[in-house]
């Protein structure tokens, strides 16, 4: 049986999520959008998805490859503009003598989770919160080798650090060889994707972290989403690229630096009230 | 940016950065300007557009002297009506645990302002 699978393009609501990759290929909890709709549509019965994708078919193709890993035959087609469920039908269903799974399970816009339909992903910054925050308790499926339960709500990756003296209150979620060091406070309500590093001191809650992202030491995150530098309250909408590496950052580009890159340089050369300044947030907090 | 002194309130406005490009500056000019009756720095963020990790070391080392300055005199460090992105490296960075954040409409204490009737 076949199915057929429209990507987002753009979304005004959320733009910033789609900087680095497409929001087909963002990643919730340890796996991308497309991958939840794939697996589930190989729970369905399908056997061939068709995947339309507007904005970089080439990274959504990179994340799904042929669809092997689900045991499905997965193509993926570019496409000039976002189609309408109707129109997709119309264009890929009605010249098509193969069987479909019924409707309306044929044609999928990823604009939500399947384990969520009744919560829309693309529509705010607040709204994708919400859905990450919803998953956390069902995400823990067969599929997800390593991950254990700490203690009540709080779930941990596969090779996940976390320092003996950090405090973790449910519910959170911690990724993949994620990292967070000495006395910090994760959560409620946090999610930290995969090879997240969170430094001493550090406070996150009500947030999520996106994959790769550093968070400085002795810094504060709240109703946010952290992804790289890019840092986005939620719940005012508002949306900063962070010019400090010491405070957030991708750990891409941390490990990309010639030299260690715990504190720029030129802060140390320029200001050394900088110094103080960390010094006096550090005291503040002991 | 220009600086003002009333009834002992050191006032910044006008500041349209706040980074290693300035705050060296930014600094040494509002450190010359403190006085011994001071009570309160009020600086006047509505108008700044980028700040940074230097700028904020220079808020908090401005911060230091002033009080050094009062020595045993009570005095506080107000942040006025800062732009939501200039909010938010307030809030990575702590500093609204260590400063008044005040925002429009509000009075220092998250009070709303009065209004008038007549």
């Amino acid at each position: 049986m076949k199915a057929l699978l429209i990507c987002p393009d753009e979304r005004a609501g959320v733009t910033a999520l789609a900087e680095s990759v497409p929001l087909a290929s963002v990643t919730i909890l340890g796996k991308t959008l497309v991958e939840y709709w794939l697996e589930h549509l190989a729970g369905l019965g399908a056997q061939e998805v068709l995947v339309l994708a507007v904005d970089r078919p080439d990274q959504v193709r990179a994340v799904i490859g042929d669809g092997a890993r689900w045991g499905l035959r997965v193509i993926v087609i570019p496409d000039k503009r976002e189609r309408t469920r109707e129109e997709a039908r119309a264009r890929h269903q009605a010249n098509d003598n193969g069987t479909w799974l019924a409707a309306p399970r044929d044609v999928i816009l990823m604009d939500h989770l399947p384990s969520l339909p009744q919560l829309p992903l693309f529509t705010s910054y607040a709204d994708w919160f919400a859905v990450a925050r919803a998953l956390m308790p069902q995400a823990l499926t067969p599929d997800r080798i390593g991950v254990r339960e700490l203690k009540s709500g709080v779930w941990a990756g596969l090779n996940a650090h976390v320092a003996a003296d950090a405090k973790l209150i449910a519910p959170c979620w911690i990724g993949e060889r994620a990292w967070i060091e000495a006395g910090t406070t994760i959560g409620p309500n946090v999610v930290l994707e995969r090879e997240v590093f969170i430094a001493r001191g550090a406070e996150v809650s009500h947030s999520v972290i996106g994959p790769e992202t550093l968070v400085g030491q002795f810094t504060e995150i709240r109703n946010s989403i952290a992804w790289g530098s890019t840092l986005i309250n939620w719940e005012r909408d508002s949306c900063l690229k962070v010019p400090d590496s010491f405070l957030l950052c991708s750990r891409e580009l941390q490990r990309a630096r010639p030299a260690p890159a715990k504190t720029p340089a030129r802060v140390h050369t320029l200001l050394p009230a900088m110094v103080r300044f960390r010094q006096y947030v550090s005291q503040l907090l002991t | 940016m220009n600086i003002d002194q009333q009834n002992g309130i050191l006032s910044v406005t006008g500041l349209r950065e706040l980074n290693a490009a300035n705050a060296q500056a930014f600094r040494s000019s509002l450190a010359r300007a403190l006085s011994q009756d001071l009570k309160a720095i009020e600086i006047d963020l509505s108008q700044t557009q980028a700040v940074d990790g230097a700028g904020l070391g220079a808020l908090v080392a401005l911060y230091e002297t002033a009080k050094e300055h009062r020595k045993r005199e009570g005095f506080a460090m107000r942040l006025t009506n800062p732009t939501p992105t200039v909010q938010q490296m307030i809030e990575l960075a702590r500093l609204h645990h260590l400063f008044e954040i005040t925002q429009p409409g509000s009075t220092p204490d998250g009070a709303l302002q009065p209004i008038s009737l007549t």
